[in-house]
């Protein structure tokens, strides 16, 4: 067998206590972020009863299916309130002025979801509060634990950090209706506090309360 | 975008420090790969900035993570920062400006966990004395190693961040993203025309081009007499739906295509993969990745995808468009062995116009 001899010499030793003392400068590597302006929300309905909330599917994998338990909910529990489901005219990765133009003529509040892949969260966190401050329609996003980081990132950068948001449990992909349902009608597992209590709250109570 | 939108009030220089010291603040602050950089003075990166005509504080491009994370700003020095601390050499610095002007993230928060693939054209290979022979795509070269280091430090610290959980979301990661598998084209092996010259390029520019992916591959030794055809169709199946194949091709198998089915440009073997590439309709549609990525374009009416839409369950369609499939021959010639790459085209760039 081979022996490994890693006795330094003396003046790597030295060389080395060098280079730990002396202070050295050294340029920054980051790049320039975008400014951020800061964003106004949307005024909030004391109620929901006898107003039109919009379900919006970003088309992400089974966004719809989750979005379908949510209507459920508000029948069973809320039966003054209509709602209706509309899928993205594009995909989650554009903005959709049609969609939003129609929420804004038809509709009281919206809720969209659900962001629970890199770029869906990304995009269903900026479709809500482009929902809020440039069509003025209070607006709830669902997103999956997974990506709570991503979406508070997203909103301090898009200006209004305060967007209100409710999490289900990751994954969504694949789940049967019994399972989604569970969900929705469960707890956000990141705040305790069930999910459609959430919801209903964002859409009704004013950001700065 | 203008200057306006961009916030460039942080200092130039960080707080003087020692070595330890700011070595373990760029790891902490995650500014580095996990691994030790060469750290950025000012007189190496002057150095680096002598090697382009460019002034320091051009605007270079824009980058963001993903769609809606917010695109940041860097200018020429910032990427020659990143440059130093991948320990580059200046002679490598045009390139890494070309990957840099690319504008395509090699930290990309995709949950997939996606790669970039870099491939240099031109001239240039000599002038750095880049590999595009045996172990090309490995640990072998300064060059390759390097540049293909630089495009990931400058991707992640000039678009904001890659940081997992927050700025990065690849469940499972990808080690191909240590260096973006940067390697060069064996031009002078190859039978066919090279990668940048099928992009309108001529022969004599030096030019990088940026492939996104690599998430899937299949590979195999040579081409046999008798089921080779079988056997490229069986690879292909094992490509994502979601990618396009790029054929990384040892000159030696370059050749053996030539010889089993008379492919005398690339562009008849991509005509080939394409119509080898079969899937029955159904089969294909059902994969979650075609649902996610595909589907939504194809109810948009985009082709070729809206007329695979119509198709029976089980009629077979040809999922790769033609267009969208690559061919690159890279190798030393110890063995006919080539793979296929899973991997997008985005761009090709100019690396003569950033010396």
């Amino acid at each position: 067998m081979n022996k490994i001899v890693a006795t330094p010499s003396p003046e790597s030793t030295v060389r080395i206590a060098d280079a730990t003392e002396e202070k050295i400068t050294v340029l920054s590597p980051v790049g320039f972020p975008p400014k951020v302006s800061k964003k106004t929300a949307a005024a909030r309905p004391e109620s929901l009863n006898g107003k039109t909330v919009y379900l919006v599917d970003c088309r992400f994998d089974d966004s719809i299916e989750l979005l379908k338990q949510v209507q459920g909910w508000f029948a069973e529990h809320m039966p003054a309130v209509k709602t209706k489901i509309v899928s993205l005219s594009k995909t989650y990765q554009h903005d959709d002025p049609k969609t939003w133009d129609e929420i804004k003529a038809n509709g009281d509040a919206a809720i969209v979801g659900v962001g629970h892949c890199s770029t869906c969260a990304p995009g269903v966190a900026t479709h809500a509060i482009t929902l809020e401050t440039r069509y003025g329609v209070p607006t709830v996003a669902i997103h999956t634990d997974k990506f709570d980081r991503v979406v508070a990132s997203v909103t301090k950068v898009a200006g209004l950090p305060e967007a209100r948001r409710a999490f289900v449990p990751q994954p969504v992909m694949g789940k049967s209706a019994d399972e989604l349902k569970a969900y929705v009608y469960g707890k956000d597992p990141l705040t305790g506090v069930p999910v459609m209590q959430e919801v209903i709250a964002g859409l009704t109570t004013a950001l700065n309360a | 975008m203008s200057m306006a939108e961009f916030d460039r009030s942080a200092p130039r220089l960080l707080e003087p420090d020692t070595e330890d010291n700011l070595q373990r603040q760029f790891l902490e602050n995650n500014w580095t790969d996990g691994l030790p950089i060469v750290l950025p003075t000012e007189k190496r990166v002057a150095a680096m900035l002598a090697a382009t005509s460019r002034k320091p504080d051009e605007v270079v491009g824009h980058m963001q993570a993903t769609e809606f994370r917010g695109h940041w700003e860097y200018t020429v020095e910032k990427v020659a920062v990143n440059a130093v601390m991948a320990g580059a050499r200046p002679e490598y610095f045009p390139v890494i400006l070309a990957l840099a002007a690319s504008e395509v993230s090699a930290r990309g928060s995709t949950s997939s966990s996606s790669s970039a693939m870099v491939v240099v054209n031109g001239p240039i290979r000599h002038e750095i004395k880049m590999n595009w022979g045996t172990g090309a795509m490995g640990p072998y070269n300064h060059a390759n190693a390097t540049i293909g280091r630089a495009y990931g430090l400058l991707s992640q610290n000039l678009q904001g961040g890659s940081e997992p959980g927050v700025t990065f979301m690849g469940s499972q990661g990808n080690s191909y993203t240590y260096n973006n598998v940067t390697f060069a084209e064996n031009e002078e092996r190859s039978p066919w025309e090279p990668l940048h010259v099928q992009k309108g390029f001529k022969p004599t520019d030096s030019t990088v081009s940026v492939f996104y992916g690599c998430r899937a591959t299949t590979f195999c030794l040579g081409l046999r007499e008798k089921h080779w055809r079988e056997h490229v169709r069986d690879m292909l199946t094992g490509i994502d739906g979601n990618s396009a194949p790029c054929l990384l091709l040892d000159p030696l198998t370059a050749r053996q295509f030539i010889d089993r089915g008379a492919f005398d440009t690339k562009a008849k073997l991509i005509r080939w993969v394409h119509e080898t590439a079969q899937m029955p309709a159904g089969r294909y549609w059902d994969l979650q990745l075609v649902q996610n990525y595909v589907y939504p374009w194809a109810t948009f009416g985009k082709e070729p995808m809206a007329t695979w839409l119509k198709a029976k369950d089980d009629e077979l369609i040809n999922h790769f468009p033609e267009s969208e499939i690559n061919v690159v021959v890279v190798g030393g010639e110890t063995n006919g062995y080539w793979r296929i790459m899973g991997t997008r085209y985005r761009k090709t760039i100019s690396i003569d116009a950033w010396r």
